[in-house]
């Protein structure tokens, strides 16, 4: 039998409306004829194949840029339909040529707002409308931007109406949303239905990171400027994008406290020092970059940086304060606005946009309210503030109640009925009403992304940001003719090379190393002490064992009970408070969630394993921490953290990458747990030492001691013999081989200083590897012989049987607190040198020139 | 009258301060009523200062210390020749109602001035202070000084009770503060009633070695108090902490909405959060005014 070539009809029942693009009232629109072609060349089953395919290639990328470890919850939902858009050659010709006029028109008003303000003289709209907008900031006044360019790149929200008209919905020209999402629209669509492809030759979208990231470069005289892109890094959305434009474009992703105002210039801290920046690609909204300009809006920012923009000496971008053109009170004026500054008519009109503050747009709005959408002047945080806004402001009913309280922060646009589209879902195609978001960048040749982000709704259009997730979204065509060639240069720099370490990346890593550490400390001398208690110690040394809790509560930094002479009636409760107590900033379930903290900030840089397996520990903790109290639980929850926190550090072992940063975490480790045997000893060794008789046949105190660092098997092994004092204050002191020993812990982190790539032109590194050095020879050179002197002549050291020295205990604790005070000052050191730049070594010698 | 003007202020902090950014408004500003002969800034630990002018014509210093310190001194000394530079009886006479209309046609230049900010919410006297000051047909000279007049009698100047975050219904209704609680007041209380007014941060001389008046109030610290746009472009001074239009024995450091916009010191630190703020004021006149 002869098999005809399989020809489906998807289309047969599809119910298009007056208001369809690809199916006007007279059959198919010749932009769609041939994708449809190319779908009927598909079975049914195939179709849903190749959908199927899409939703997983698609969810997969949600759970790359979920947050590690919180899976696909609170990730990214990824809808891609497979029928895309297609836009003519004469729509497209017309929406690039009236998004770069409009764009224009919006950089010559944001730089008038903030100059002379001549629109606003001449009245062309009216005054209040601006300068009430909480987008328009003072402190941002007469600061110039680089040529001239205010909105360096924006959007504007498009929608096509039935008659084809093209109208502009929205501005987005502070800090939009979905670049990235198109360029990866496009390749999802390119993997999973490439027979599509076939059918038209369309412009590429994926030049326009290389577009932006030149335009960027643009806005700086230096010839290879450091470009960073700044955000707040919390929402999974906005996670993505800049992730995904850094990686594209080769810049460093920075929080406001990786930078540093010194000298009106703005630096990057890294671990190699301080880096210049020339350029901030700013996602955040302006209000938020600098404390000091715009007091009272409760972000930290990076204090002084808009003194810095001021003086020229770097440039952000889009410019502070370009959010005043997204002010939705003024898009009613957009045509005015853009006829004013460019001279010609706009060639993409604004929808109809009602102010509520004037009263007879309020009361046409009133009288057709069921037929309106309301909306806030500005989504920013900023508004809420300017008003004291308790509530959210998400919801059409939020909305409702700001309109009712402050009218004037209000607009409405008629619900509207733009194009459809047929969208694809459980085997058949149903029309769906579109928005179109297009980009622009208005550098030395202004351009606009051949494309944009089209999203698909069954719903009217919502107040509020957009949101990805929400809705689905259509990968959009421009026919390549339309598009004109541009003769880009891409130079294929290897851009990699140039980011340092951020000083912040390592900060937290060093300090979930001591956190880590410390907790592991702490749970360990907790439940050897309980141990202790019982089998070690007999009941008649039941008073010994106070002493030593007031050791370990004095290592761990609880500092209220190390001065206590008698133990607490309540040992529980203060067991508790040791281990359990999240309030109680050094007890171990403190510090498993300050080391979680620190892991979550920095959460690009860890493996999602050692995530996992730190949120585990988190999540046994809390609910220990909730359980009734007994000594039993204590007793296993610190033995859990011991073995977790050993488990956690395998894990990281074998599943990070072990650069720099890793090597800080390390550092912070080995720092803690010097720290911590220093602590110990400062208080158990002198006091060993008064009780300390050499004949003595078993010392308790010396057991216990050992056992509680961990060193008790080391020792029996070094020295096959019972417990001497000199011989434990060299084992847990000096020995390079027992992980417990200050020696040890010293050299390791002296190690890995060494291997830091921080030298290079500055060396920073190099004089703290210096101090460290003389920190060891320092320890290595303690007297311990005169501190401890031998019991046991001519064994370990000098000293004649016939007069036994005597062991001063004070001698011993003055030593040991200098010793602290040794590694406890390296600590602030490591910090200047290598985070916070406060210090002389990290002072570039470039840095105070005039 | 010509002043030696010393302003410190010192910050002291418990455990070493690091990242330290600093900007202050504390150079008197050129206006026709007074000239800075000599202005000098020390800052200790030892800094550059940067500088520039703000959309309200203030000098800005701004300044950051690149290394751990507990402390931190900065001094603003200043020789500043005050002139006497009072508006004409003619313009103190125009009606309300005409100052107004003359407001009005230049508003949009004006309009920052009659908004609420932050510190000079509008509603507060809406609600607690019902009194009208300003009749359309009254002069708006003499309305003013009543104004300036009625605060200082209703209000008790009570150091230690308010500070800069004390909200201004708090003021009224405890009906006592300090001289930016006052200024505030009356700014909230001026722009209710459609009149521009803004906020003077500035010094004031308390002893005038000539008289035998009693002390001014407002000389230890920095002092505030408001002006009023007038109709010809005046921004006339008025003192309501010492019943007084502001002269000769007042030093203008800056202008603005209201104290947000002049505060004489604001930075961030990192560090513990334990801090000691002192702030020293001196105002010496010199005689060299007399030559």
């Amino acid at each position: 039998m002869l098999q005809s070539a399989s020809h489906a009809d998807h289309f047969h029942d599809y119910a298009s409306t007056e208001r369809d693009e690809a199916f006007a009232t007279n059959g198919m629109a010749a932009p769609y004829r041939a994708i449809i072609e190319a779908l009927n060349q598909s079975s049914p089953s195939e179709l849903r194949a190749r959908q199927q395919r899409l939703d997983r290639a698609a969810a997969e990328l949600g759970i790359q840029f979920a947050l590690p470890g919180e899976r696909n919850r609170n990730g990214i939902d990824w809808k891609l339909d497979l029928f895309p858009r297609v836009l003519s050659a004469e729509d497209w010709d017309l929406i690039a040529r009236g998004v770069i006029q409009r764009a224009e028109a919006f950089n010559a008003y944001i730089s008038d707002l903030y100059h002379e303000q001549k629109i606003l003289s001449e009245r062309v709209l009216p005054f209040e409308l601006p300068l009430c907008d909480p987008a328009f900031q003072r402190s941002f006044s007469g600061i110039d931007a680089p040529g001239g360019r205010y909105c360096l790149t924006g959007a504007f929200d498009l929608i096509r109406m039935p008659d084809g008209e093209w109208q502009v919905l929205e501005n987005q020209l502070a800090t939009p949303i979905g670049v990235s999402y198109i360029l990866q629209n496009r390749r999802l669509l390119a993997q999973c239905f490439p027979e599509l492809f076939a059918t038209m030759d369309v412009a590429p979208v994926a030049s326009f990171s290389t577009y932006l990231a030149e335009a960027l470069r643009a806005q700086s005289d230096s010839a290879n400027p450091n470009i960073v892109l700044l955000t707040r890094g919390e929402n999974d959305q906005t996670f993505f994008e800049e992730g995904f434009l850094a990686r594209h474009m080769g810049i460093a992703v920075v929080r406001p406290g990786d930078l540093l105002v010194r000298d009106s210039r703005v630096y990057l801290k890294t671990i190699r020092g301080l880096e210049r920046v020339d350029i901030i690609y700013r996602r955040v909204e302006s209000a938020s970059v600098d404390p000091i300009a715009t007091p009272g809006t409760g972000f930290t920012g990076v204090p002084g940086l808009v003194n810095v923009v001021r003086k020229g000496n770097v440039a952000i971008v889009n410019s502070l304060g370009s959010g005043v053109a997204d002010n939705r009170a003024i898009l009613r004026y957009s045509d005015r606005i853009v006829g004013y500054y460019t001279g010609h008519r706009a060639l993409l009109p604004t929808a109809p946009t009602y102010h509520l503050s004037d009263p007879d747009q309020r009361d046409f709005v009133a009288e057709n309210h069921e037929n309106m959408i309301l909306k806030p002047v500005q989504d920013h945080e900023s508004l809420r503030q300017r008003l004291g806004w308790k509530g959210m402001l998400d919801t059409p009913a939020d909305v409702q109640r700001l309109a009712k309280r402050h009218p004037e922060y209000c607009v409405a646009q008629p619900i509207i009925a733009p194009s459809q589209l047929p969208r694809y879902s459980g085997g058949n195609f149903a029309p769906h009403t579109v928005f179109m978001r297009a980009f622009f960048i208005l550098g030395d040749e202004p351009m606009v992304l051949p494309g944009g982000l089209t999203r698909q709704t069954s719903k009217q259009h919502k107040p509020g940001r957009l949101s990805i997730s929400a809705e689905g979204m259509k990968d959009t065509w421009v026919p390549a003719h339309a598009v004109l060639e541009r003769d880009v240069q891409i130079s294929p720099e290897d851009t990699g090379e140039r980011i340092s370490i951020g000083s912040r990346t390592a900060e937290a890593l060093y300090w979930a190393g001591r956190y880590l550490n410390r907790a592991e400390n702490t749970a360990r001398q907790f439940y050897t002490l309980e141990n202790l208690r019982w089998d070690q110690l007999g009941l008649m040394d039941q008073k010994a064992y106070w002493p030593l809790m007031q050791a370990v509560a004095a290592a761990t930094g609880q500092q209220k009970f190390a001065k206590r002479k008698r133990p607490p009636r309540d040992t529980l409760k203060f067991s508790t408070q040791l281990v359990l107590d999240p309030m109680e900033s050094a007890s171990v379930n403190a510090c498993i969630r300050s080391a979680q903290y620190n892991l979550g900030s920095v959460r690009g840089s860890i493996s999602p394993e050692c995530w996992q397996t730190l949120r585990e520990l988190v999540i046994y903790l809390d609910g220990q921490s909730r359980a009734r109290n007994s000594r039993a639980c204590l007793r296993e929850s610190s033995e859990q953290v011991v073995s977790e926190v050993a488990r956690f550090q395998g894990v990281a072992e074998r599943t990070m990458l072990h650069d720099d940063a890793w090597q800080f975490y390390r550092i912070g480790g080995f720092l803690e747990r010097a720290l911590g045997a220093l602590y110990l000893l400062e208080v158990a060794l002198p006091r060993a030492a008064e009780t300390y008789r050499a004949e003595d046949e078993e010392s308790t105190d010396l057991t216990a001691l050992l056992r509680l660092t961990g060193s008790l098997d080391a020792y029996r092994r070094e020295f096959r013999s019972r417990a001497y004092l000199d011989r434990v204050a060299r084992l847990l002191l000096l020995s390079p081989n027992n992980p417990s020993s200050v020696n040890f812990c010293l050299r390791n982190a002296r190690y890995c200083l060494g291997t830091l790539n921080t030298t290079g032109e500055r060396s920073i590194g190099l004089r703290i590897q210096t101090e460290v050095d003389a920190l060891i020879a320092c320890l290595e050179s303690l007297p311990i012989s005169r501190m401890f002197p031998s019991p046991v002549p001519g064994l370990d050291a000098g000293g004649t049987p016939d007069e036994p020295a005597r062991v001063q205990p004070d001698d011993v604790r003055d030593q040991l607190n200098a010793l602290t005070k040794e590694v406890e000052a390296l600590h602030e050191k490591i910090e200047d040198v290598f985070f916070s730049h406060q210090h002389v070594y990290a002072r570039a010698p470039t840095l105070f020139e005039g | 009258m010509r002043f030696h003007v010393t302003h410190t202020t010192q910050y002291e902090y418990a455990a070493p301060a690091s990242e330290s950014f600093a900007e202050l408004r504390v150079w008197p500003i050129d206006t026709n009523g007074q000239k800075v002969i000599h202005r000098e800034l020390v800052i200790e630990p030892e800094v550059r200062a940067d500088h520039y002018v703000d959309y309200f014509g203030n000098h800005v210093e701004f300044f950051s210390i690149p290394f751990r310190h507990s402390e931190v001194r900065v001094k603003s000394l200043a020789e500043v020749e005050t002139f006497p530079n009072q508006p004409r009886p003619s313009i103190l006479g125009t009606p309300v109602g005409e100052a107004r209309q003359i407001y009005n046609s230049k508003l949009f230049k004006l309009f920052e001035y009659l908004q609420p900010t932050e510190l000079v919410p509008l509603m507060p006297v809406r609600k607690g202070i019902r009194k009208c000051f300003f009749h359309e047909s009254d002069e708006i000279g003499p309305a003013l000084v009543r104004l300036n007049e009625w605060i200082f009698k209703r209000f008790d100047y009570k150091p230690g009770t308010t500070d800069i975050s004390t909200p201004l219904t708090e003021v009224i209704k405890n009906k006592r503060g300090v001289c930016q609680d006052f200024a505030h007041l009356m700014l909230a209380i001026l722009r209710n009633h459609g009149l521009p007014a803004r906020y003077v941060s500035g010094y004031i001389e308390a002893f005038d070695p000539e008289k035998t008046d009693p002390n001014l109030i407002g000389a230890a610290a920095s002092h505030a108090w408001v002006e009023v746009f007038l109709p010809g472009g005046f921004w006339w001074g008025l003192d309501p902490t010492n019943n007084q239009v502001a002269g000769e024995r007042h030093v203008k450091v800056a202008v603005g909405r209201d104290y947000n916009d002049v505060a004489p010191m604001r930075g961030t630190y990192k560090g513990a959060l334990d801090q000691r703020l002192q702030v020293m004021v001196s105002l010496k006149r010199t005689l060299a005014s007399t030559l």
